[in-house]
């Protein structure tokens, strides 16, 4: 049986219309998008693996060496049952750092500007045979079924279709972090025709050959060495280096890599593919040894290969025919479309982009149009090389063969991947050595020997017979000679070599075991437009301006923030975000050159420390023995300092806030992480000019400020300590801040009761003190209407107005006393001590005693500076304590002195004097020793609280010359 | 399952497949579905250490 060519033509078309339209679909429908994420569409995805090497080429590979061909598949099993510590670290640090492609990885973690070019080289040259593979198949399947020589125009057709659909949904985005829904929906719908295609050929054979599991059975029987033909060459040795060359495969391929890592949207599905992926390939294989016996038993004329296509013409169904055709087409232009994408971005990003950069000394302008441009046309380029090799391998046979080679130019990466996982000594020097020599090896091991076998270069030279290593099957020879030199270079180099800071950085980054502790330095720029104006130098204003957008919005931070903290995260994530479109090597040396770190200054240990504490947080790694008490212990400081009842706020030498406890929060109505990272003048108003005034103040404490905040006035005691941990290096200041408002109201209410009651302590001496002038004014009043003579009359005048005068100045003074309230301390006004005394010793006459003589000295010329009611209450009670201690007709000694700029006040009786085990409890309040009802225990406290309001001091002491002593000191007033 | 687990069937795996195990059973040459049936158990095994695991 065979078919038109034209009939193939159009199959072909109408299948990738199709495949065409699942794409559109899948890009366009939000729905069908989401399939995209689905865990069996990804394992599908996978299925790119299998390609017409697998297709076709499996039943040659079985036919020449038995099931070394299962090697190819079970080494990715093995692959895949390592997820957890194999994949799943390789799948964090591409997302987390946005690499996207093998060439990133590595440039990533071997910071070299050779590494992503050599490696990018590579890939291209290893890999581009694997590209002709695919249309060499597609060519020969087409010539089986037309019995025709191989059509290169379909081929070129193919090729040239494949180009179209890689560049209409593998480049779409500017950025290969972009995620290509379409495009992993349209693979897996690939996979599963494939999958299908094979499972149908291979049933229909079973009872069309055999009819059924006992005529294959009874075939096996009548011919045994079928089976025994699988085995054998699996006991000739290969096995071994066959499942390592697999297990390389299946993640460093570049498809391969592309399919698990950069089109990965939900890395949970990582999971399903774990075990997944290999049952596919398991339903993929079971059918070879059928179809390869069926073949066999149906003695087709056709080349092994293509054994499912020559069943199909046996079986005469043009139905099946064209199945298997269209699944050939589809392992085919799956690999093709995935690899091609995958070497685009490296060639973009390694070859062309530092090409660009060197030549234009910058990037180019429109930045995206050009990556994107670029992109496409790599992609041409490489579907054109492609066809090329197609060309060169006419005269190469064996579509395993070809396949392998480029298995085991991935398998020189394993050296180099172990050391990113597993090795934060390894460094580049180390990978590049080793990497060289096994390409070095690979090259003259299996490249010169196929070239030289297709005459194409005759005198090629074959390391194994120079080397006399015929004993070894060339896969094995090929390997340990390659892999050998690599890994034994890898480790001298990097042992020989001194990582620099960027790899250190980067193998605490790969290596999973500890927390990364990025640069505690701080950008120099200042706010988010110095920023991206830095970042305009090289990408342009408008690639500038999205980049950080972009990352802002990754973020969640404002555009206007100036945090110091938030601009460095800021940075990192930008460098991220461009590692993504340009690779990590070009974002690096962008983002250094652009935004620069304050490397000449230094950061506080508390900020560092402050940096060490959040990326513990967010590492989440379980720690152990000393670490992890470590870090209870710092916790558990931590949790002290956030609850203790006082708002407690660290600050930087230069003014960023480090720490703000949770009482902090709770009093200004501010969130740690809304302060914290802050400069402390951009702190919400009032507290952010509060705390900038008091740092900047040379007061080490503030009692009793007086605040006005959105909640009310509070009254604030404030502290602050210098913190030196290091020697005479200042690494910032700790402010406390106690709201003591409730207090201070106490205080009031309870000195507006003392004085409450020493008015009613007053009360019968301002009877007395009133009644008499007003008998004197009636008596006066009596003899007015008697006396005619006008000098009289104005006599009695003026006596009866002086004693008016005398009733108002008592009236006056008990007003002013009851109504009086401490007033800010901006507000004190000078008071003269002379005669505040007087009027405190008239007061406390009037309920006092009229025995006792008060003796004053050096109160003449001295003014406090203060408020006058709140004075006049503290000797009110100093000098009632004094009366009511002094015996009869005992003197109390008022003296005075002026220190400085303070001045010195004695009050001195001379009663017992004060028990020595009163003597500490004399300002508490309601502490009394007089009986019940007698005394409130508030006078003292009152004017002790009262001369701390201004500034002052109260000393309760017994005399030498017996008798109690009190010595108050209170600022000058003005002209002292 | 712990990460223990996967390492446990990656051993498994290896000992299938990577050991002289394979170059025995290659000397018995037994019916020809058995590497298929191998592979399937270890698959199994795989899917047994997969399932509940929940991975950021």
């Amino acid at each position: 049986m065979t078919l038109s060519l034209g009939l193939l033509y159009a199959v072909g078309v109408v299948y990738l219309a199709l495949l065409f339209g699942i794409a559109f679909a899948a890009e366009r429908s939000r729905a069908f998008g989401r399939l995209a994420g689905n865990g069996w569409v990804y394992t599908l995805s996978l299925g790119v693996y299998a390609t017409s090497w697998t297709f076709y080429g499996n039943l040659g590979f079985l036919e020449t060496h038995g099931y070394l061909y299962l090697t190819i598949y079970l080494g990715v099993t093995l692959a895949f049952a390592a997820t957890p510590f194999l994949l799943r670290p390789i799948l964090r640090l591409a997302r987390e750092h946005q690499l996207t492609s093998l060439a990133d990885l590595f440039a990533f973690r071997y910071r070299s500007r050779l590494t992503g070019p050599l490696v990018a080289l590579f890939m291209l040259t290893g890999v581009l045979p694997y590209i002709a593979l695919q249309i060499k198949a597609v060519a020969e399947s087409a010539a089986v079924l037309t019995a025709d020589t191989p059509p290169h125009l379909l081929a070129l057709t193919f090729t040239a279709t494949i180009a179209l659909f890689a560049i209409l949904f593998g480049a779409r985005h500017i950025s290969p972090r972009e995620k290509h829904s379409g495009l992993v929906v349209a693979i897996a719908f690939e996979s599963l025709v494939k999958l299908v295609a094979l499972l149908v050929i291979a049933g229909i054979a079973l009872f069309a050959v055999f009819g059924g599991l006992q005529g294959l059975d009874a075939w096996l029987e009548a011919h045994p060495e079928a089976v025994t033909a699988l085995y054998q060459p699996v006991l000739e040795g290969g096995w071994t280096s066959l499942m390592v060359l697999a297990f390389a495969a299946a993640f460093l391929l570049p498809r391969q890599f592309h399919m698990l890592f950069t089109e990965n949207i939900n890395p949970e599905t990582l999971n399903r593919a774990a075990w997944g992926f290999p049952l596919f390939l398991l339903l993929l294989n079971l059918p070879m040894p059928l179809l390869y016996w069926a073949g066999q038993a149906a003695e087709l004329t056709q080349q092994t290969n293509y054994y499912a296509l020559g069943l199909a013409s046996w079986l005469e169904s043009p139905t099946l025919a064209l199945l298997i055709f269209v699944g050939g087409l589809s392992a085919a232009s799956a690999m093709m479309i995935v690899t091609t994408l995958a070497l685009a971005n490296m060639g973009m990003n390694y070859l062309s982009l530092p090409a660009s950069l060197r030549e234009r000394q910058g990037l180019p302008a429109n930045l995206y149009r050009n990556l994107l441009w670029g992109r496409r046309i790599w992609i041409v380029l490489i579907i054109a090389l492609g066809y090329g090799f197609y060309g060169l391998l006419q005269v190469i046979e064996g579509l395993a063969q070809l396949g392998l080679i480029s298995f085991a130019a991935v398998a020189q990466f394993l050296p180099g991947l172990f050391g990113l996982l597993l090795w934060p000594r390894a460094t580049r020097i180390g990978f590049l050595l080793g990497l060289g020599a096994g390409i070095t090896g690979w090259f003259f091991s299996l490249v010169t020997p196929l070239l030289s076998n297709a005459g194409i270069w005759p005198q090629a030279p074959r390391l194994q017979e120079l080397v006399a290593g015929g004993g070894l099957d060339p896969w094995t020879f090929a390997l340990t000679v390659s892999l050998g030199a690599n890994a034994l270079l890898f480790i001298l180099g990097s042992l020989l070599s001194r990582p620099n800071e960027q790899e250190i950085e980067a193998g605490q980054a790969c290596c999973p075991r500890e927390p990364v502790y990025a640069s505690i330095d701080l950008p120099l720029a200042r706010d988010v437009p110095e920023m991206e104006a830095e970042l305009a130098a090289t990408l342009g204003n408008m690639p500038a301006r999205h980049e950080v957008q972009r990352a802002l919005d990754d973020l969640g931070l404002p555009r206007h923030t100036r945090s110091r903290r938030d601009l460095r995260r800021l940075r990192e994530r930008i460098e991220r975000n461009l590692s993504g479109l340009l690779g990590p090597v070009l974002a690096r040396m962008i983002v250094d050159q652009h935004l620069r770190l304050d490397a000449a200054g230094r950061s506080s240990l508390g900020e560092s420390l402050r940096r060490i504490e959040q990326q513990l947080e967010d590492a989440r790694l379980p720690l152990t023995g000393l670490a992890a008490e470590l870090d209870a212990l710092r916790r558990f400081h931590r949790q002290i300092l956030h609850e203790l009842p006082l708002g407690v706020c660290s600050l930087t030498p230069g003014g960023e806030i480090t720490g703000w406890n949770h009482a902090l929060t709770r009093l200004t109505g501010i969130p740690t992480d809304g302060a914290v990272g802050q400069l402390v003048e951009r702190v919400e108003r009032p507290w952010g000019g509060l705390l900038q005034a008091f740092l900047d103040s040379d007061d080490r404490q503030i009692y009793k400020l007086n605040l006005e905040t959105r909640h009310g006035p509070r009254r604030l005691n404030l502290h602050k300590s210098a913190l030196e941990v290091t020697a005479g290096r200042r690494e910032g200041y700790v402010i406390l801040i106690e709201d003591v408002t409730a207090r201070v109201q106490l205080e009031s209410e309870v000195a507006h009761s003392d004085r409450l009651a020493s008015i009613g302590r007053f009360a019968a001496g301002v009877a007395h003190e009133i009644g008499n002038p007003l008998a004197g004014i009636a008596s006066l009043a009596q003899t007015l209407p008697l006396e005619d003579d006008p000098g009289e009359i104005r006599d009695i005048a003026d006596d009866i107005i002086a004693q008016t005068r005398r009733i108002n100045a008592i009236v006056q003074s008990l007003i002013a006393f009851a109504h009086s309230d401490t007033p800010p301390r901006n507000r004190f006004e000078p008071v003269d001590l002379a005669d505040l005394i007087d009027e405190a010793i008239r007061l406390t006459r009037l309920a006092g005693r009229k025995d006792i003589r008060y003796e004053l000295d050096g109160l003449e010329g001295l003014t406090l500076l203060g408020a006058r009611p709140k004075l006049l209450q503290v000797f009110i009670n100093l000098l009632t304590n004094a009366e009511q201690a002094s015996p009869a007709d005992a003197s109390i000694g008022i003296g005075a002195q002026k220190t400085g700029a303070r001045v010195r006040i004695t009050i001195h009786d001379q009663g017992p004097g004060i028990a020595p085990s009163t003597l500490d409890r004399l300002f508490e309040p309601f502490f009394t020793t007089k009986p019940a009802g007698q005394g409130t225990g508030l006078g003292l406290p009152v004017a002790y609280s009262i001369v701390q309001d201004h500034g002052g001091s109260l000393v309760a002491m017994n005399a030498p010359e017996g008798g109690a002593q009190f010595i108050l000191t209170l600022p000058t007033g003005r002209n002292a | 399952m712990s990460q223990a687990a996967s390492v446990l069937v990656l051993l498994i795996g290896i000992l299938l497949f990577l050991s002289p195990v394979v170059l025995w059973v290659a000397a018995i040459a037994p019916a020809w579905w058995w590497p298929f049936a191998a592979w399937a158990v270890l698959v199994g095994l795989i899917a047994l250490t997969m399932l509940g695991r929940r991975d950021p």
